[in-house]
């Protein structure tokens, strides 16, 4: 291969921290230009990404533009990346979200614009990083890495309780972590060669079962906090609801998604029989999410806080499909993991553009907007379709896999799960139209009532690719069933059916 | 040459304690900034006559250290810390009258949390 | 047989909603409306083509468009299977679907939606196409839920009006609540037999334990989309639509989409008895439940709204025991003379400019001989009255109900001893009182909007509507006239060229046999005689009671019946039932929850307690470092005593 062929993983992994830099060095001017740097490597970091999709061979069993370095041997970890199916998904999802967010925040952001595209830019290096890892401690690094950002993002250009939602996220977030540190430390002290790389992990046999279990667990609660899930959520709406719009699409969009990659590529392979033992509660807390955030959607008067709520019953389908172990429902929990970021973030897009019309996130103070503004009803309307999952949309296929992979699951007799769990569709039409209704349906009202300004140029721009996924994804997902059925099968085979227990402990 | 007798020592360690216990109480209990100094001076002074006994009166006869000087040269080191120590801290003292007017070391308490 | 056009049935419409949809706004009225028209007259057109190839040779038509997705041993196609039912049904969608495409020209000309709403209609078709055409349950339910957006979209059409606005959005979530059963039939069957296709479902052998729930499920899906009880609480509601919306979905369409599944299922639901039986019960009591309720409504449009889900039930009972071809049936003509109901009503409501209520009518004959003579054959045809359509269909079905053997192996429990074979006739009775019902309100409400003199206010001068409003009626007719051809039974046509257009030898090898066996052969005769009783009964009284006193019927009821027709005239309370004990506790349930276990318990307890606790603690130890240098220099020195203690004394 040639080097950019080797290196491309890398190329577009740090091609965001580069455009970092250069707005770092530039003078202090108006905030054109550094937006103007953001958009354009963001966009370059999306267009490279796409040899990695078109490159990317499906059913070799390896990872794909796999590069190691060596960089600590003695300490026992490298600059080691990969990607596998699931992980190309996450990461073109990334990278298209990635030029999408900095166009949403062009007028919003007025002060400290220079920081604010720095740490954008490096937001979506440290995502890119965590999914393109394959050596835990360099994992380990990006995943912490996203927190900065994130924190600053939400603190400093949040709303009136924004320092109380950015510390809430980090330390919340960071507990989780430090105990998955440990929990990597300990994994590399007993792995037979001391030795922090995934692969060597994966293959070197199962630590047994009883400590397993701690691992998991800490592995568990730290993807948990992320995801996330019930009971450990409630840093979610108050992040959501004082971020701004782009923080917001970027959390919903990408980041929550960290945490159920997480399970898939750290903690359920790394800990098969753990696994297994806590799928049926894994299950049963992604139900309780569902049911419980989709109830919760419907007390909330914020709009942003009812759409935080929702991404909480969406990743309940998600942990629910992870936990029944089917192909079927593993696909479609991986699948509904990319169309969440679509669809969610696009919600918290148009959320935003409402917000810098009115400035209020009330829902009591909006009504008949599709009067005054019929272009951001209409889209609204798709995006909000594409959440309930109406077929055509991309919510459905992902939603129908993981429910019938769960009804047919014989590993955690998912069949009662499955009938719960699609309550939620019941549930996600109530609160998602009753929300629909209330901003947009009835006389023009308080906020709408001396008229709406409808989408500009930039916003359209900016929803168009959106909206053409939402729809595409809906007419032909299988291709992306195709790229991660290979990871899937490995994995519900891993999990369902552990490979032996390490040698040195039958032995003892 | 017999000095060796270890109960002559006891004299005069005896004295050096109960001069290190009075600077020390003096130390704790004072309130006047130049008597605290004053007591870590005897304090200090109450450590070369301790030195100065352990030199007199060795533990072990016929040490392979050689002569019995490193009490001595212990007793120079203190002498002159002790000197050092006093200029820094009277000067630390003035510095800290001159804003606060006052030597009263119960009023000096802004390394507190 | 494998062909590559079949797609282009629901394809066609599909693009003249997206063209509408997306550039209707800015295109000459003139031209969009060809584009809507034209898409269906085209979607028609080749569904008839391939209706016509449908013969001795060719059972079927079948095309894979392509793999919609797949994933583990799950496998979806968007594929397309043409019959005898489906093709049939095709060509009524799509039919009377361009006739109420035509009839809205004139309808919705003045309104600033026109291209909106023209949009949402091509949608509808295409999707309720898909429903039709589908060959997997999967591609069915696409199909399912499309409609049921079409209908959200079309419902709240005026969604300035909040209350049309909450019209739409109950039909859609009253639907999901049904589609919600579908899903999980869908479940079950493809873990139990390994497949959604329904071709290879109706040829499977399915245990009655795993028929049973499926079937039960999916007829959950129906009773939704089907306006059935339960949750049949939508369709009343959703006359807040336009009319030729009311028309088309809410009568000729989508709702018979529950229909056609059971249909389509026969094999899977003869395969459940049990669940048949409650098929038909829940057909039955629905159909009596809003025949009733339809006798004492004065909104014309409500009128026909419950006389939709009324004939629906019936449908229902046909299907249920096991006589598909005769619920089938009724699908057909119904939709002919439901269809031309509603776009009757809709003419006296253009005409009346807005007018709906049947109180304000009256003597309309005069105004509008068009809708009226369309209106009086229709009503005619509903009412079972030889020789229109609807005697050969409704007729049929309660003559198959009382003759069907499907519940003779039934008993009530599992260890009784009681069959149910009483329970067709059972079924009969009940039907024929709805029957009567049935005749006796549509006649009310042909009789109070058309004889007698005009009541309504002065300044409204009604009038007939344009001609392209009336065609499709006088079409819409004459098809409610013919029908008649296909409801003929075969014995009265043995042997003659017209045997071959009855549908019930038609639909020959269509449909399963339900496990009792054939129904018994019997003479039509006295069903057909006890049926025309009926419904000559039913204009009697409406006759004696609305013909020449108008309103002063209802008075003379009322004085009756009073707290009875009070109940009716209020749907029997249904809405405010469900409201106190569904819908009302769960968002109590909401925000309770919210307030309890979010803030109080998660939030309040832990996430900000732990934080708390931690700083209490920390409040407490401060307390050491009090800035008193001298308290620091003591403790030091204690705890250097402490260690020279510990190490020089204890070591």
């Amino acid at each position: 291969m040639s080097f950019v062929e080797s290196h491309l993983l890398t190329l577009v992994i740090f091609l965001p921290v580069l455009g970092a830099v250069l707005i770092a060095l530039l003078p202090r001017s108006e905030g054109g230009q550094q937006k103007g740097i953001a958009f354009l490597f963001s966009l370059l970091t999306f267009l490279i990404s796409i040899p990695l999709w078109t490159g990317f061979r499906a059913g070799s069993g390896r990872y794909a533009f796999e590069q190691r370095t060596e960089w600590a041997p003695a300490l026992g970890f490298s600059y080691h990346v990969g990607l596998d199916g699931v992980a190309l998904l996450l990461f073109l999802l990334t990278t298209f979200l990635g030029p999408l967010v900095v166009l949403s925040s062009w007028k919003y952001i007025q002060e400290r614009v220079s920081l604010y595209c720095i740490a954008l830019l490096l937001l979506e290096t440290a995502m890119l990083g965590t999914l393109g890892a394959l050596d835990l401690v360099l994992f380990y690094v990006f995943w912490e890495a996203m927190l900065i950002p994130m924190y600053l993002l939400i603190g400093i250009w949040g709303s009136e309780r924004r320092i109380y939602a950015a510390v809430k996220f980090f330390l919340f977030t960071f507990v989780g972590s430090v105990l998955m540190l440990l929990a990597i430390f300990w994994l590399w002290s007993n792995a037979g060669r001391k030795s922090f790389d995934y692969v060597d992990l994966l293959n070197a046999g199962l630590v047994d079962p009883s400590t397993q279990n701690w691992l998991f667990l800490a592995f568990a609660v730290a993807f948990a906090i992320k995801v996330p899930v019930w009971p450990l959520h409630t840093w979610l709406p108050d992040a959501h609801t004082e971020a701004p719009a782009a923080g917001s699409i970027i959390l919903a969009g990408v980041m929550l998604k960290m945490g159920t990659f997480g399970f898939v590529r750290y903690a359920m392979p790394l800990f098969p029989q753990a696994a297994l033992a806590w799928a049926p509660t894994i299950a049963v807390l992604g139900v309780i999410g569902i049911i419980y955030g989709s109830l919760m959607c419907m007390a909330q008067t914020d709009m942003k806080r009812l759409i935080a709520y929702s991404s909480v019953a969406h990743l309940g389908f998600v942990m629910l499909g992870l936990a029944a172990l089917t192909p079927e429902a593993v696909s479609g929990a991986v699948l509904q993991m990319v169309n969440h970021g679509i669809s969610t973030g696009a919600l918290f897009l148009m959320v935003g553009f409402l917000y810098e019309r009115t400035h209020t996130r009330d829902l009591s103070a909006y009504g008949g907007v599709a009067k005054v503004a019929p272009a951001i009803a209409a889209t609204f309307l798709v995006v909000t379709l594409s959440s309930i999952g109406l077929p055509g949309t991309n919510g459905f296929v992902g939603e129908f896999l993981v429910l019938i992979g769960t009804f047919a699951s014989r590993t955690i007799g998912g069949a009662p799960l499955a009938v719960a769990g699609a309550t939620g569709v019941i549930l996600g039409a109530v609160y998602m139209l009753w929300m629909y209704q209330r901003v947009f349906f009835g006389p023009p009202h308080k906020a709408a009532e001396h008229g709406i300004p409808d989408l500009t140029v930039r916003e359209w721009f900016t929803l168009a690719p959106i909206l053409l996924a939402i729809v595409a994804i809906g007419f032909a997902p299988q291709p992306l069933l195709s790229v991660v059925k290979e990871p899937v099968d490995a994995f519900v085979q891993r999990v369902s059916r552990p490979p032996p227990v390490r040698k040195a402990e039958v032995e003892r | 040459m017999d000095f060796f007798h270890a109960h002559q020592a006891q004299h005069y360690l005896v004295l050096g304690a109960l001069l290190f216990a009075l600077g020390a109480a003096g130390v704790v209990l004072r309130r006047n900034a130049i008597i605290v100094l004053m007591s870590i001076e005897l304090m200090l002074n109450a450590v070369n006559l301790t030195f100065l006994a352990f030199a007199r009166f060795p533990l072990v006869a016929n040490s392979p250290m050689g002569s019995f000087l490193s009490g001595h040269a212990a007793v120079f080191f203190v002498i002159a810390t002790a000197a050092a120590e006093a200029a820094v801290g009277l000067a630390i003292i003035i510095a800290v009258f001159r804003s606060r007017t006052s030597v009263n070391v119960d009023e000096f308490d802004t390394l507190k949390l | 047989m494998e062909v590559s056009w079949l797609h282009l049935v629901p394809l066609l419409p599909l693009i003249g909603a997206a063209v509408c949809g997306l550039v209707g706004k800015w295109l000459p009225k003139g031209w969009l409306y060809a584009v809507a028209l034209a898409s269906v007259l085209l979607s028609f057109l080749v569904g008839l083509r391939a209706f016509l190839g449908l013969g001795e040779g060719v059972q079927l038509f079948h095309q894979l468009a392509f793999n919609w997705f797949s994933a583990g041993s799950l496998r979806v196609d968007m594929a397309f299977t043409f019959d005898r039912l489906s093709g049939a049904l095709t060509l009524v969608v799509t039919g009377v679907g361009f006739l109420i495409h035509v009839y809205s020209v004139g309808y919705m000309d003045e309104d600033p939606g026109y291209w909106r709403y023209f949009a949402y209609l091509n949608l509808f078709i295409a999707a309720m196409l898909t429903l039709i055409l589908g060959d997997n349950l999967v591609a069915m339910f696409v199909g399912w839920e499309g409609v049921g957006l079409c209908s959200y979209l079309l419902i709240g059409f005026w969604f300035t009006d909040e209350e049309k606005a909450s019209a739409g959005r109950k039909a859609f979530i009253v639907n999901r609540i049904g589609d919600f059963g579908f899903l999980i039939g869908i479940f079950v069957l493809f873990t139990q037999l390994g497949t959604v296709s329904i071709a290879q479902i109706n040829s499977a052998v399915i245990p009655l334990g795993v028929a049973s729930l499926a079937a039960l499920c999916l007829f959950i899906g129906a009773t939704g989309k089907s306006a059935q009880i339960p949750l049949y609480v939508w369709l009343p509601d959703a006359m807040a639509g336009p009319t030729p919306v009311s028309a088309l979905i809410h009568a000729a369409t989508m709702v018979t989409a529950g229909v056609y599944m059971v249909a389509r299922l026969s094999h899977l639901y003869v395969s459940a008895p049990g669940v048949m039986a409650v098929v038909a019960l829940v057909g039955t009591i629905t159909a009596i439940w809003s025949a009733l309720i339809a006798t004492s409504q004065n909104d014309i449009k409500k009128v026909l709204a419950y006389s939709t889900v009324s004939q629906l039930g019936f449908m229902f009972i046909g299907v249920g025991v096991g006589a598909f071809f005769a619920g089938t049936l009724h699908l057909i003509t119904h939709a002919f003379f439901k269809a031309c109901l509603f776009l009757g009503a809709g003419a006296v409501i253009h005409g009346l400019h807005g007018e709906q209520d049947l109180q304000r009518m009256g003597g309309l004959r005069k105004y509008m001989p068009s809708t009226r003579t369309t209106f009086l054959i229709a009503t005619i045809a509903i009412t079972g009255i030889f020789p229109l359509s609807g005697f050969f269909s409704k007729d049929e079905i309660l003559a198959q109900a009382l003759h069907t053997r499907a519940f003779s192996f039934l008993t009530l429990t599992p260890t009784g001893s009681m069959r149910l074979t009483w329970l067709g006739p059972v079924i009969y009775a009940v039907g024929s009182f709805a029957a009567f019902l049935t005749s006796f309100y549509m006649w009310r409400c042909y009789f109070l909007a058309f004889s007698g003199e005009y009541r309504g206010p002065e300044s409204v001068h009604p009038h007939e509507s344009p001609p392209v409003m009336t065609a499709p009626l006088w079409i819409l007719a004459g098809l409610s006239v013919l029908g008649l051809l296909l409801g003929l039974p075969p014995s009265w046509v043995h042997g003659t060229a017209l045997e071959h257009w009855t549908w019930e030898h038609f639909t020959e090898g269509v449909f399963a046999r339900p496990r009792g066996g054939a129904p018994g052969e019997f003479s039509p005769a006295v069903g057909f005689g006890i049926a025309l009783l009926v419904g000559w009964l039913g204009w009697a009284s409406s006759y004696t009671l609305y013909f020449k006193r108008g309103l002063l019927g209802d008075e003379m009821l009322s004085a009756r019946l009073g707290p009875v027709r009070r109940a009716l005239a209020n749907k029997l309370y249904v809405d405010e039932f469900y409201g106190r004990v569904f819908v009302r506790p769960l968002w109590a349930l909401a925000r309770g929850l919210w307030r309890v276990v979010d803030a109080t318990l998660i939030d309040g307890l832990f996430v900000n307690g732990i934080p708390a606790l931690i700083a209490w603690v920390s409040a407490m130890a401060r307390r050491f470092q009090n800035g008193d240098v001298q308290r620091y220099a003591a403790v030091t020195a204690l705890g250097v005593a402490a260690l020279l203690y510990v190490f020089l004394v204890r070591s």
